[in-house]
């Protein structure tokens, strides 16, 4: 068992112990539904660098590719029910996209002469990462009031990551050769799925007996591993997430 | 017409051919004829040739054939002039003049006055390419249509005469009048005494290919210049139809690999170093290639010559570009080393720059160094001048050439520049892709040291630690000094000792008084007194003291060393002209250095000294 999953199953299980003491007045009903809409945000950054050979002119350089994944937008959506008292089940959806500004930085080998590597660098713009997660949540909820509630929840969480990554660059030269100078790098989509975990806390104000608003805060993450240009890149997803969105119940 | 005359010297213009070869020679008596040499620096001289310059250029005397921005300082010009008697070139006659901001700052060169001939030629070309076929059995004519030139002769007169390339891989100078060969120029600059490296060194270095059907071969396509590295695979049916004109090559020439990794090594070595030297002379002295205007580089391998390799200027190769051959060493070891390319190159790029700039190359000329005694000996037989015969293998007796009655002793010294600044720029190419050091790959002052039990052939830091010549006087080291480079005698092959018509270089010197026989003229000495300015390009970089004259030179330093290949090279490329003495080369490369540094510098002021120490300049 990996240990965010271990985290996520402590959690739960100090969830749930708690929460028939805390929210024993509320008298929820088994088999109600609920929605949650959420647009967010991600904070956090999950920069990383790849490092890859290029092999050019019968010689390997290498070259490195940072990068930078900083914090954006997030849709979620959040489906469950309760199956006893007030715990419910819920299945979710994170999506999260948006650009990764990168570096290239590495040598070339001379056309001409071993050992004479020529250092290159530029920025990569336009690479896009897309995230996707499905959560699959223990719910505690309490209603406080007949307008407001709470809910707790945590569980397992399926990433799947597509990361625009560069496999290779082209460079510019000219006679005699000695300095090269970054051209435009070559991209494939990559993508890579890891379970991972989630737990968070979800406020809301309900305006009638089924429609409302509120606010929420998740954190998930895993560790996933994107295969490309015959290397394996691990790539970190998800992270703490905070928006707010429409809230329906049955 | 009378010229004001910057410095006087006796200068002979005669055909050089290998003694083996015995050509006939320039005509009539060797009383000395004055040439005006110009070294023209200071104000005064300046402003008195330049009067005279444009005087003889508005009486078509002189012909501005090119005229170029200097390509290292804003400003300046250099001009090439050529001395034209009604419409005619003159033989070897040419100035180079160079200007800042329109005002002449270095004049030099050679001009021959009291030119009186009749410009019509009694023969035609035709008749003239057919006498040389006959005489050459069978070789036809190579390149352009013979053309007329006045030819300055040993007497101090002139004769009109045509000038024509034959298939035999040399420049004839034919009498327009009798027909009779006034002077041979042997096309062919060889490496003679240099062998070449290979890559049984063991180094591994990378190839410029192209791909081809069935792998890759061996073409550059990388370089501005274009390599191309033909393998003869040692016919020599092959070679020739490369080299001869209309040299043609054909796509089975190149050398091919399967799988682009190259196990030949006269193949690597030849086809790597010869992109070195391209860099070499692009990044260190701005120079692209052989010609400058990246015309493809030919180079051929596995050829059947033996202790050798050339470099054949146009109209031979193919396309008529020229060509290098590299051959091998009796043990088989190739001689294509970086050091013996770059030799090679560097004769191309003489040639070409020197052809660019005054429609000619540097032409082989015999300069008279100095008279002998009326008298010498050998063993015990005293041997005047005027009676001494030389004895050719044919049994045809020789009388000797002499001048008052004194022995005449010559030196090719256009040739002994060719190969000298050919040495420079071999191992200035080690310098710049190499570490110094001793031992295989790494730069030092020596000449083919790195070809396998063949060389090093000649050393530029100490010329007189390696052998020249074999003698009948004992072994003869190579000169560090003017004083002791060879110079050789000459027999009158035609005519009488009165009135030569030709005359041919002898296996002959004099040392004191003493007869000293040699196994050959080698060409007057190109290769054997080269070290005279290898030594001075080692003095000014390096310093030290040269053992003849005793002079100490403060050199620029290693790490200031391109500063004095720069000079070197400019003095070559923009001011040398067409039949330069070794001094001229000397003047011609401090006038550079000053041009490039001034004339307080360092670099000017190591030049200078070095020049000095070996006794080249006063």
């Amino acid at each position: 068992m990996t240990r965010p999953l271990q985290t996520t199953l402590i959690v739960l299980i100090v969830t749930l112990a708690a929460a028939p003491a805390v929210f024993a007045q509320a008298g929820t009903v088994a088999g109600r539904g609920f929605i949650i809409v959420n647009g967010g945000y991600q904070v956090g950054s999950h920069d990383f660098e790849q490092v890859s050979t290029l092999r050019a002119n019968v010689e390997d350089g290498t070259f490195t590719t940072d990068y930078d994944v900083k914090s954006g937008p997030s849709f979620d959506v959040t489906g469950g029910a309760t199956v006893w008292r007030l715990l419910a089940i819920g299945v979710g959806v994170t999506r999260f996209s948006r650009s990764t500004p990168s570096t290239l930085s590495g040598s070339v080998p001379h056309p001409f002469f071993f050992k004479r590597p020529r250092p290159v660098s530029g920025d990569i713009a336009g690479l896009e990462r897309e995230e996707l997660a499905i959560h699959v949540e223990a719910i505690a909820t309490a209603p406080i009031g007949r307008r407001l509630q709470v809910m707790a929840f945590g569980g397992p969480s399926f990433f799947r990551v597509k990361q625009d990554m560069v496999t290779t660059f082209t460079w510019a030269e000219t006679y005699p050769f000695d300095d090269a100078s970054f051209g435009s790098a070559t991209v494939v989509d990559a993508d890579g799925s890891k379970l991972g975990f989630n737990v968070g806390g979800d406020v809301a104000f309900f305006f009638s007996r089924q429609v409302g608003v509120g606010g929420s805060i998740r954190y998930s993450a895993a560790t996933v591993e994107i295969d490309v240009a015959g290397g394996t890149h691990d790539v970190k997803a998800g992270g703490l997430q905070a928006g707010g969105g429409l809230r329906l119940r049955f | 017409m009378s010229l004001p005359i910057a410095s006087l010297r006796v200068l002979l213009c005669c055909l050089l051919v290998a003694s083996s070869a015995l050509m006939a020679q320039a005509p009539t008596a060797p009383v000395g004829r004055r040439s005006i040499d110009v070294y023209a620096t200071n104000t005064t001289e300046l402003r008195t040739w330049d009067r005279t310059i444009d005087q003889m250029v508005r009486a078509n005397q002189l012909l501005v054939v090119d005229s170029r921005p200097d390509p290292d300082i804003e400003g300046r010009r250099h001009e090439s002039l050529v001395q034209y008697y009604q419409g005619i070139p003159v033989f070897g006659g040419g100035l180079s003049r160079q200007a800042a901001q329109g005002v002449a700052v270095s004049i030099i060169g050679t001009v021959f006055e009291g030119i009186s001939i009749d410009p019509a030629p009694t023969l035609s070309a035709d008749q003239v390419v057919r006498a040389l076929s006959d005489e050459t059995s069978g070789a036809r004519l190579a390149g352009d249509a013979p053309s007329l030139l006045i030819f300055p002769t040993l007497d101090g007169g002139y004769r009109l005469a045509y000038r024509a390339t034959m298939t035999d891989a040399k420049t004839y100078i034919v009498d327009a009048t009798s027909g009779g060969v006034l002077w041979t120029i042997d096309e062919i600059k060889t490496q003679g005494q240099v062998g070449v490296g290979t890559g049984a060194l063991g180094d591994s270095k990378k190839m410029s290919t192209t791909s081809a059907a069935g792998g890759f071969r061996t073409q550059d396509q990388l370089r501005p210049a274009p390599i191309r590295t033909f393998d003869t695979r040692g016919s020599d049916a092959t070679l020739n139809r490369i080299l001869q004109p209309p040299g043609v090559a054909v796509d089975a020439d190149y050398s091919v690999d399967a799988d682009n990794t190259w196990v030949d090594p006269p193949v690597v070595d030849t086809h790597v170093h010869a992109g070195w030297v391209e860099d070499y002379f692009y990044k260190q002295v701005g120079w692209t290639a052989i010609d400058n205007r990246r015309g493809t580089i030919t180079a051929a391998v596995h050829s059947n010559l033996v202790n050798n390799a050339f470099f054949a200027p146009p109209p031979f190769g193919p396309e008529g570009r020229g060509m290098f051959v590299f051959g091998r060493t009796v043990a088989n070891v190739p001689l294509t080393t970086l050091d013996i390319v770059a030799h090679e190159m560097m004769h191309g790029v003489t040639h070409a720059s020197l052809m660019q700039r005054t429609g000619l190359g540097l032409l082989d000329a015999l300069f008279i160094d100095r008279l002998g005694p009326t008298t010498i000996t050998s063993g015990s037989t005293s041997l005047p001048c005027d009676t001494t015969v030389y004895v050719l293998p044919d049994g045809r007796r020789l009388p000797l050439v002499c001048q008052g009655g004194r022995y005449v002793l010559v030196s090719n010294h256009p040739g002994v520049i060719h190969e000298g600044v050919s040495d420079i720029f071999g191992i200035a190419a080690e310098f710049f892709h190499q570490q110094a050091g001793a031992g295989p790959l790494r730069a030092d002052y020596k000449l083919g040291e790195d070809v396998t039990d063949f060389g090093p052939n000649r050393a530029a830091d100490v010329p007189a630690s390696l052998t020249a010549l074999p003698s009948s006087a004992g072994l003869i080291a190579y000169p560090d000094h003017i004083s002791r480079a060879f110079s050789f005698l000459m027999g009158v092959s035609q005519g009488t000792v009165a009135n030569p018509t030709a005359v041919v270089l002898l296996p002959w010197t004099v040392q004191g008084n003493q007869l000293v026989t040699l196994p050959t003229t080698d060409g007057g000495g190109v290769h054997v007194n080269s070290t005279v300015l290898s030594h001075a390009f080692y003095l000014a970089i390096e310093g030290g003291r040269n053992a003849t004259s005793g002079i100490t030179v403060q050199g620029v330093g290693a790490a200031n060393r391109a500063q004095v290949e720069k000079s070197f090279f400019r003095a070559v490329n923009l001011i040398l002209p067409n039949v330069p003495s070794l001094q001229t080369l000397a003047q011609a490369t401090v006038v550079a250095s000053i041009d490039l540094y001034g004339v307080n510098s360092q670099t000017t002021l190591s030049i200078r000294q070095a020049m000095q120490a070996v006794g080249l300049v006063n």
